[in-house]
């Protein structure tokens, strides 16, 4: 079992560190964090929280970027290529290809995104500005978001086209930062059917906005920690459902 | 007795292609049987069935009926896979690895621990691509590629080898070293279950040959049995042959025949060939010469192309 889903996750990440794509976001990265210091010089008296902002901003938006376009091509280009076949005629469950992927995708993710978020930090030291918890307390509420979003992305690939998937994710996205305000909605509506319905829906999608620290970020106010825990485990909660799901697809399919 | 490796009995699938979910009847009653230690050939021309009754072997696709049986096991059994190799149609593999990484995540799939490195490079240089050890399989031409695929579907040294059309995208040489590979593996005690359009390399290498047309098989059986039933008679004859004996050839469908001069050229079918010493007594009563009376074996490629 472990030899197995070692060797899914070390060629999901060998292959994911030597995609031609990753280098090109990488100097993008860089790029944005250059140009959010020149945003910073034409803030007055702004200059840390602008350049704070909207270099979380950009991690959090790379780590969804990322998660959809690892978790959507992976396993549809496994499917694509028929390098599926010689993986399932192998001694391996369909579910461990799901969780061996999905632990692959975890570890690329985590590499991209601390390796942005390492030179965020340079950048911030270069330019004397406090360096303090709340900003390693957002990466990894950035990560656990990018987890889900790459758990959706791999379900949704199991049974769709790739465009398809990276649709639905997007949508999946949109409506878990949606979450709080369906649930609003939710409780304006006088409809009984409707309120069903966006009570379901609120109930079934993750709610991103726990994730969303960017308002301590940008203050550099401190986060409890008890917060960051209970996000961690709704997202990891999320993550085992959406593999589950993904695992008995994969199971009933066939692969004409 | 040995048990059969495999064993199909009125093994179907049928599809739902497309929006308007058509129907498509792909295996339509596949029945057969491999004895362990055979080399077995399937062939048929395209979309015939080779392909989806391969996959329901290596538990791709499910049969919507009939029975299957794998090395003992009831339908396709996650113990069987342990001990089965297999090589897909056409495949690619992920291009960001190397000739070595990929063989080593294969076999770790296969769960080899001890000496792995050894297996790897033992598999490499059997297919030739030593040289090619850690080139990233994005720079490989088709044929290396098949090579590799050969050695991943080798690698956990299976019982039992399903290859898809494995000498495709090959040159002479690389197509002399896979039937290479598949002799060595028949002496090792190992069964090859195998689909192929080469039909030479069919005929050469197969102990067992079965033809399979719009998803059901037609004829299953040795080389010998199968060609000797398609063995035609042609003579050749001299003279003015009479109205009445041309209208006798004409009468048999299992009869060819064609005049030029006065020589007149017939083929006998199997079935027509019981009658050959009547029709020669018939032709030297009317004063014609028998010029040439041979036996014809027919090829596989016949057997393939009949009725195709």
């Amino acid at each position: 079992m472990w030899l197995t889903l070692s060797a899914f996750i070390s060629q999901t990440f060998k292959e994911a560190i030597r995609n031609k794509i990753l280098y090109g976001i990488g100097f993008f990265a860089v790029a944005i964090f250059l140009f959010s210091l020149v945003l910073g010089e034409l803030s007055l008296y702004e200059q840390e929280r602008v350049i704070r902002d909207v270099g979380m901003t950009f991690i959090m938006l790379m780590g969804v970027v990322l998660a959809i376009y690892t978790g959507v091509g992976l396993l549809h280009r496994e499917i694509d290529r028929r390098i599926i076949y010689t993986i399932l005629s192998k001694p391996v469950r369909r579910y461990q290809v799901i969780i061996g992927r999905f632990l692959g995708i975890a570890c690329t993710l985590f590499v991209e995104l601390f390796a942005m978020f390492s030179v965020f930090l340079v950048l911030l030291a270069v330019r004397g500005m406090s360096i303090d918890v709340t900003l390693f307390q957002a990466v990894w509420l950035t990560y656990v978001e990018s987890l889900v979003v790459a758990a959706a992305a791999l379900m949704f690939s199991t049974f769709s086209s790739a465009m398809l998937s990276s649709l639905m994710s997007v949508g999946f996205v949109i409506l878990a930062c949606l979450n709080p305000q369906i649930g609003f909605y939710a409780a304006q509506s006088k409809e009984m059917e409707i309120r069903a319905m966006m009570r379901g829906a609120q109930f079934l999608l993750p709610n991103f906005g726990h994730f969303d620290v960017s308002t301590q970020v940008s203050y550099a106010l401190a986060i409890p920690g008890s917060h960051v825990f209970w996000s961690s485990l709704h997202g990891l909660a999320y993550i085992i459902v959406l593999i589950c799901v993904a695992s008995v697809i994969m199971e009933k399919r066939d692969f004409i | 007795m040995t048990e059969a490796i495999i064993e199909l009995k009125d093994l179907c699938k049928t599809f739902y292609a497309g929006f308007r979910r058509k129907r498509v009847d792909a295996v339509r009653g596949v029945s057969l049987k491999v004895e362990p230690g055979e080399i077995f050939g399937l062939i048929g021309p395209n979309g015939a069935g080779k392909t989806t009754t391969i996959k329901m072997l290596t538990g791709l696709i499910r049969p919507t009926s009939g029975t299957m049986k794998l090395m003992g096991y009831d339908g396709f059994d996650r113990r069987c896979s342990q001990r089965l190799g297999y090589l897909p149609e056409v495949s690619y593999y992920y291009e960001s690895l190397t000739a070595f990484e990929i063989l080593d995540f294969y076999a770790k799939l296969y769960g080899i621990q001890k000496d792995r490195q050894k297996t790897v490079d033992y598999w490499l240089e059997r297919v030739n691509m030593s040289h090619a050890r850690n080139k990233r399989l994005g720079q490989f031409s088709k044929g290396m590629q098949q090579r590799i695929g050969l050695a991943q579907a080798l690698i956990g040294d299976p019982e039992l080898v399903i290859l898809d059309e494995p000498q495709s995208g090959l040159d002479p040489i690389g197509r002399r070293d896979v039937a290479d590979i598949i002799r060595e593996c028949q002496k090792k005690g190992k069964t090859i279950f195998f689909s192929s359009h080469i039909l030479p390399d069919v005929e050469r290498l197969c102990d067992r040959v079965g033809v399979i047309r719009n998803g059901q098989m037609e004829v299953v059986g040795t080389l010998h049995e199968l060609l000797s039933s398609e063995k035609n008679i042609e003579i050749v004859l001299r003279g003015k042959a009479e109205p009445a004996f041309i209208e006798r050839l004409k009468g048999d469908a299992d009869v060819s025949f064609s005049q030029k001069d006065d020589s007149l050229s017939i083929t006998l079918g199997p079935k027509a060939a019981a009658g050959l010493s009547d029709l020669l007594s018939a032709a030297i009563g009317q004063g014609l010469v028998v010029e040439h009376v041979m036996e014809r074996g027919a090829d596989l490629e016949a057997l393939f192309t009949k009725k195709g």
